[in-house]
């Protein structure tokens, strides 16, 4: 029915907006070129307010091959992951990488959109934390994190894990000011 | 529009293929459509036929039955209650695809917000984890991609298509 193909965009939009899985999203964006433009203008947002995967430790430390586990499908997807070198840290689905000299960013491993953000060691959370982050990685290693939620479009809360505890870092970062700066 | 005290009022509207409608007025003012046309013209005779020349017959009785059902729920102070869900679920449950595809085309073009939300959800959901053919099919749209392009599209979201319901 060729109508369908003149659905608006809104219509479309407001379908979409209604999925919960990526997995969903990703069959939406193939169903033909125009479909797909929508569901690629759509997917940062939808991918904000997906439900949290684990991130499963690597079976070999050197391995670029990261486990996600669905909580919704109960199955588990295997990622190539280049750009996240080292350890991770995950927020709202989103992974914080780390390198040094402690440049953050944020990468979602199944769209790989990045976000630069600020020099970790220029942000007061991570002085007032007391110690390094470096020491915090080392410590645990193997953690699963899952992200927190904020209601905010631009504020982007991280959970971490300090002291055998979890807790959120007093200030969060202001993703708007840092795709921006 | 009606006044208060005054008698209720009906409204006639005219589908694609030929048949009139008589709805009470609440619920016609439930469209977009119909309440923009009696606000630009407000001397509009009581017996003016509404032409909608992209609406047909079976989904129009099919939209009327849920706002009708919404305006009542809405002067019961039921709106959000569970008897509303259960409606919907009851609603829907009978609808093909084909048919769903009808409502909310008509939906759209009628412009009612309350029968669109609940009609995005209910695709939404008939959609879920079902594989591309699936919803190519369901929304009968061709595919355009070259094999090419299909292919780098599937290759980056090669995962993501593990597990899906083929029908």
């Amino acid at each position: 029915m060729g109508a369908w193909l003149k659905l608006n965009e809104d219509l479309l939009i407001q379908i979409i907006k209604q999925l919960t899985l990526y997995e969903d999203l990703s069959a939406f964006g193939l169903v033909c070129t125009s479909w797909l433009s929508v569901a690629v203008m759509e997917q940062l947002r939808f991918i904000s307010k997906l439900t949290p995967w684990l991130i499963l430790s690597p079976e070999k430390p050197t391995t670029y091959r990261q486990g996600f586990y669905s909580f919704l499908k109960n199955m588990t997807h295997q990622v190539m992951l280049l750009e996240a070198e080292g350890k991770c840290f995950s927020s709202r689905g989103w992974i914080l990488t780390l390198s040094k000299p402690w440049h953050m960013v944020l990468l979602h491993p199944f769209s790989r959109r990045q976000i630069k953000l600020l020099n970790m060691t220029t942000k007061k959370c991570f002085e007032s934390n007391r110690g390094h982050p470096i020491r915090f990685i080392k410590t645990y290693p193997n953690l699963p994190i899952l992200h927190g939620e904020s209601e905010e479009e631009d504020v982007l809360p991280i959970l971490h894990a300090n002291n055998n505890t979890s807790g959120d870092i007093d200030n969060d970062i202001d993703l708007e000011n840092d795709m921006n700066g | 529009m009606s006044k208060l005290g005054q008698a209720k009022r009906i409204i006639f509207l005219k589908t694609a293929d030929g048949q009139l409608f008589e709805v009470d007025e609440p619920v016609a003012m439930e469209f977009e459509i119909v309440k923009s046309f009696f606000d630009e013209n407000e001397d509009a005779a009581d017996d003016t036929v509404v032409p909608l020349p992209n609406v047909s017959a079976e989904p129009l009785a099919g939209i009327i039955e849920f706002c009708k059902a919404h305006v009542e729920f809405r002067a019961n102070g039921a709106a959000g209650k569970d008897e509303v869900k259960k409606f919907n679920a009851e609603y829907i449950k009978e609808k093909s695809n084909e048919q769903l595809k009808e409502l909310i085309l008509a939906a759209n073009y009628l412009n009612i917000k309350e029968m669109l939300d609940f009609l995005t959800e209910t695709i939404a959901n008939r959609l879920k984890n079902k594989s591309v053919e699936y919803v190519r099919a369901f929304f009968g749209i061709e595919n355009d991609f070259t094999p090419q392009e299909e292919e780098a599209v599937r290759k980056e979201y090669e995962w993501a298509f593990e597990g899906v319901d083929e029908d």
